[in-house]
């Protein structure tokens, strides 16, 4: 059989689940898809940059409000999404010029205090936000949950296939993984290192911030809690489970740690299913050294 | 005031740089930042809340020490040595190991916050307008005697040149016959036995509550980068600085922004100094 | 034939009463969610809320107060957070088929619960969140049972006149729905009663430390401090204030529940004589519903959690919800469109007082239950006014 043709049935199958699925389980799927495009800006970022960060959710939260504040105030909300990734990519430039000269563990933790920084200005802008008081009613209703899926199903297929041609096929793939590897090899090749690192967080925080603006459209409510560092740890914790370097594995690990702590509520409302899911998350470090994307690469073999 | 708000920050970055040592130790000699290191904290003070009834205040902080160098022991093994090389998976490997101990804590301790009493709650000591209560007073000193001491450790005695050697180059260490699994071990004991300790004297300050962890780390991380990854020295100044600048902004800037000045001045010193401003040595091999 | 009427007569009657109990449950059973947090660091109020609300189920059902339908709680564990909330709304929807809803704690859940259920048409009960205006911002499917923010805080400024003599205030606040709210109202009710704010700190929740905003207060020499402080939160703050040894006086707003706060920093309260708002205190004043309440929760939370229980503001609500739930089931059945009509003309009195909907289908607040407390140096409680 092609692999053309299993692709083929593989995506068939994928866009005939909702006829399966029950609402619930169709809701948790669509915020897991909303949720990998966060991972999927991580993959470019950290996977082949080699950048870390950990304030991927400020600009979730850019993007989302954006899109909350324009559509509340009477714009069209496709055209409010769009300045949310905008805005989003702005603050990405505006971020990376001083960490573009960050390096390692440094740019964790000046990313971690960006991300921080939103999340604050969010909580306190209360005029403009609403702050804790919350966003709600955005007025992107009358959209059925099939309907979403398949919306999220296709953005998710086209961002993964960009993500992979981008990586095998392109030379901004090739560039992105020379920067990782080793830079000071790329910088002697004539490469504008600093450039680079300026696209890659552009893009990555626009990529972070389409997933803002999709989930405001879908939930239809925010509150800056949405947006805290531990959401930031969790697109990590996403990211790394399913293979850094990975978005198929992106987004299956996506949909693992969303559906499966709600699984697991058959073991009672206490804390033990937390537990099983924590134990879960390293028992998938420990051996599966890539993550997932890695296993799927095995399986390939 | 002003006095006032010195000695506000004195006490912060003594907590401060308790639990930043313990992370700047373990990054040192691992290359991973340890995201468990909140909840050690959060157990240090739930242990020794949990044992002053019997052995005593001095003592419930020796029980919590001793409790979290076992907790070392098993974070090293599960969270740390597995990735060595793969520093990454090594971070979210403590990041599940935090999660796990959240819900431990909560399912032995409850989630009500409780009040962790000890007598020095109490008495006040005055130097004119400037107050500090005893238990504040005693957190200040004991963070400086085991800071004193931790310094005194890295800069003197073998194992102190051992953390250095493996900080610096861990396979020339290894090859000059240093055990660096062991090393890596006592670091992670030590670290998690500083947290422990700033559990159990910080306790008393606040309600303990399973959740208080998280805020913790994110001072220390500031810390760190502002004296250097691995740098002992120098994370200890970097609490000093942290603690006093969150002291003055809460009072002149605002309380509302108080983790992000702390984060925004932060971003601005690595602009100027993207290695920190006590940089470590690590040459880049080309 | 007089024998044979007395014995119909007789038998009727006999019957009568069984055939009451046997209308319960006759019509089906409505099942309702509600949304508490049972785990996270708010589990220690949600884990009471609980058994509140199943007390009252169980009531509704014996009795019958629901019209003849029984009543089924299903819990969701919402954590006190928006996300959580948001996914167990859906699922007790979805998955467990609920026609009503009640929750949740912390207003940015509620917000999410709020938004889920109009979007589903799931009639909506917010029983314990008092952020201003969430059911009349979410739509015509959501209620809002508990005393809101402003009516809360305009009582407290009235107290506020009447009690305390003084010319300049300090007004501390948390970020948070009832912090930034407090502050907003306070600081326009002081300027127009002519007293003078100096100082005015809002400090981001997450933030334990209080010394740098405690270290202001002598040094602007307000006559009255006055603050809006979260449950937790406001422990660490009233220890901080007691030990900076600052005597002037304190007022807060609603959140530190009585006695459970009461058993974290009591000393402390006491000695500095903090007055506060509440909803509810078990006193000798309660009323003898509130009384019947307080010991029937006290005696199933020492049953079940093995702990001795002070009840909270939030247990009551719990209950009460229940209670207004089936009172508007009985009236206008579970259909969502007959059934917001009947929720929108309720008038009831429970355990917090008497339920009454204004047109933007929040609670009327003058029959609900609000009172003022100061603690004792000793530690207990005192109902003031």
């Amino acid at each position: 059989m092609s692999k053309r043709v299993l692709l083929i049935a593989a995506v068939a199958t994928l866009a005939a689940l909702p006829l399966t699925f029950g609402t619930f389980w169709i809701n948790m799927v669509i915020t897991a898809l909303i949720f990998s495009l966060a991972v999927f800006s991580i993959n470019l970022l950290t996977g082949l940059t080699g950048l870390l960060s950990f304030g991927q959710a400020g600009f979730v939260g850019i993007g989302a409000y954006t899109l909350g504040v324009l559509a509340k105030q009477g714009h069209p909300p496709i055209l409010a999404g769009l300045c949310g990734v905008l805005l989003a990519m702005l603050c990405g430039f505006l971020l990376g010029l001083p960490a573009a000269r960050l390096k390692g563990h440094y740019l964790a933790i000046g990313t971690l205090g960006f991300g921080i920084l939103i999340y604050q200005l969010l909580t306190n802008s209360v005029d403009m936000t609403r702050g804790p008081m919350g966003l709600v009613g955005i007025p992107t209703g009358g959209v059925d949950k099939q309907t979403w899926y398949i919306i999220m199903l296709s953005v998710c297929l086209a961002m993964l296939a960009a993500l992979a041609y981008i990586d095998r096929y392109s030379v901004l793939g090739v560039i992105l993984k020379m920067v990782r590897h080793d830079e000071i090899a790329a910088q002697a090749s004539g490469i504008n290192i600093f450039a680079v690192k300026l696209i890659a967080f552009t893009v990555s925080a626009g990529l972070a911030g389409l997933s803002g603006a999709l989930f405001a459209a879908y939930v239809r409510f925010l509150t800056p809690d949405l947006f805290n560092e531990q959401e930031s740890f969790r697109y990590m914790m996403m990211a790394v489970v399913g293979g850094i370097g990975s978005p198929l594995g992106g987004i299956i690990a996506s949909l693992m740690l969303t559906m499966i702590p709600e699984g697991l509520r058959v073991l009672g409302e206490d804390n033990y299913r937390l537990l099983v899911y924590g134990t879960m998350v390293l028992f998938v470090l420990w051996f599966l050294p890539s993550g997932i994307g890695g296993l799927i690469e095995r399986l390939r073999k | 005031m002003f006095g006032q708000i010195l000695v506000n920050g004195l006490v912060l970055s003594g907590g401060y740089a308790l639990v930043a040592v313990g992370l700047t130790l373990t990054f040192g000699v691992m290359r991973m930042v340890n995201f468990a290191e909140g909840q050690s904290v959060m157990i240090g003070a739930f242990v020794a809340y949990t044992t002053v009834p019997y052995v005593g205040y001095v003592g419930a902080i020796a029980a919590a020490m001793a409790v979290n160098a076992v907790l070392g022991i098993i974070l090293e093994r599960t969270a740390f040595r597995p990735f060595r090389g793969v520093e990454l998976n090594g971070l979210i490997a403590s990041m599940g190991m935090s999660i796990v101990l959240v819900n431990v804590a909560e399912l032995v301790w409850g989630t009500t916050p409780r009040p962790f009493e000890t007598i020095y709650n109490e008495t006040s000591i005055n130097f004119g307008t400037v107050g500090i209560s005893l238990q504040r007073l005693i957190c200040v000193a004991a963070s400086a005697a085991i800071l004193l001491g931790l310094w005194w450790l890295v800069q003197y005695t073998s194992l102190g040149r051992k953390f250095r050697a493996v900080s610096e180059d861990h396979e020339t260490a290894s090859a000059m016959g240093i055990d660096v699994n062991q090393v890596s071990r006592l670091a992670l004991v030590i670290g998690s036995m500083m947290a422990a300790s700033a559990g159990a004297l910080a306790g008393p300050v606040n309600m303990i509550a399973p959740d208080m962890g998280r805020t913790e780390m994110l001072n220390a991380f500031a810390a760190i980068i502002l004296g250097g990854f691995g740098n002992v020295n120098g994370t200890i100044l970097g609490a000093l600085l942290i603690g006093m600048i969150q002291s003055l902004s809460a009072v002149y800037i605002s309380n509302a922004y108080s983790t992000s000045i702390a984060f925004g001045l932060l971003v601005l010193t690595l602009i100027f100094f993207p290695r920190g401003l006590v940089p470590e040595r690590v040459d880049e091999n080309v | 034939m007089k024998s044979h009427l007395a014995a119909l007569a007789g038998a009727l009657l006999l019957a009568a009463p069984s055939a009451a109990l046997a209308q319960a449950g006759s019509k089906g059973a409505v099942k309702v969610g509600v949304l508490l947090p049972l785990t996270g660091n708010t589990a220690w109020a949600g884990k009471t809320n609980r058994i509140a609300a199943a007390i009252a189920a169980e009531e509704v059902n014996a009795q019958d107060l629901a019209g003849g339908y029984k009543i089924e709680l299903v819990f969701g564990d919402s954590q006190c957070e928006p996300r959580p909330a948001h996914d167990q709304a859906q699922r007790l929807i979805s998955q467990e088929k609920v026609q009503l809803l009640i929750g949740e704690w912390c207003s940015s859940a509620s917000v999410a619960v709020a938004q889920v259920a109009n979007d589903e048409r799931v009639p909506l009960l917010v029983n314990i969140s008092t952020a201003d205006q969430i059911a009349g911002d979410a739509g015509p499917y959501a209620f809002q049972s508990s005393m809101q923010n402003r009516y809360s805080q305009q009582r407290e400024a009235v107290l506020l006149e009447k009690d305390f003599k003084f010319e300049s205030v300090a007004i501390i606040v948390e970020n948070n729905d009832f912090g930034l709210t407090f502050r907003k109202n306070m600081v326009a009710l002081m300027q127009k009663a002519g007293k003078k704010v100096v100082l005015d700190v809002t400090q981001d929740r997450n933030d334990t430390n209080w010394y740098a905003t405690i270290t202001r207060i002598p040094a602007s020499k307000p006559d009255l401090v006055i603050v809006s402080i979260s449950a937790v939160q406001a422990a660490n703050f009233v220890k901080q204030y007691a030990e900076a040894g600052i005597t002037t006086p304190l007022f807060s707003d609603y959140p530190p529940p009585p006695r459970i706060f009461e058993r974290q920093v009591g000393t402390q309260a006491g000695r500095i004589g903090l007055v506060r708002a509440a909803f509810f205190v078990k006193s000798e004043t309660n009323t003898p519903a509130q009384k019947e309440f307080v010991a029937k929760l006290e005696a199933r939370a020492q049953k079940e959690l093995n702990e001795a229980h002070d009840v909270t503001y939030w247990d009551v609500a719990s209950y009460d919800a229940v209670r207004l739930v089936a009172d508007a089931i009985k009236r206008g059945g579970p259909q969502p469109a007959d059934y917001v009509k009947a929720m929108a003309a309720t008038k009831l009195d429970l355990v917090l007082g008497h339920y009454e909907f204004d047109e933007n289908r929040g609670a009327k607040p003058d029959g609900l239950n609000f009172v003022f407390i100061r603690t004792k140096p000793d530690g207990s409680i005192e109902v003031v006014q």
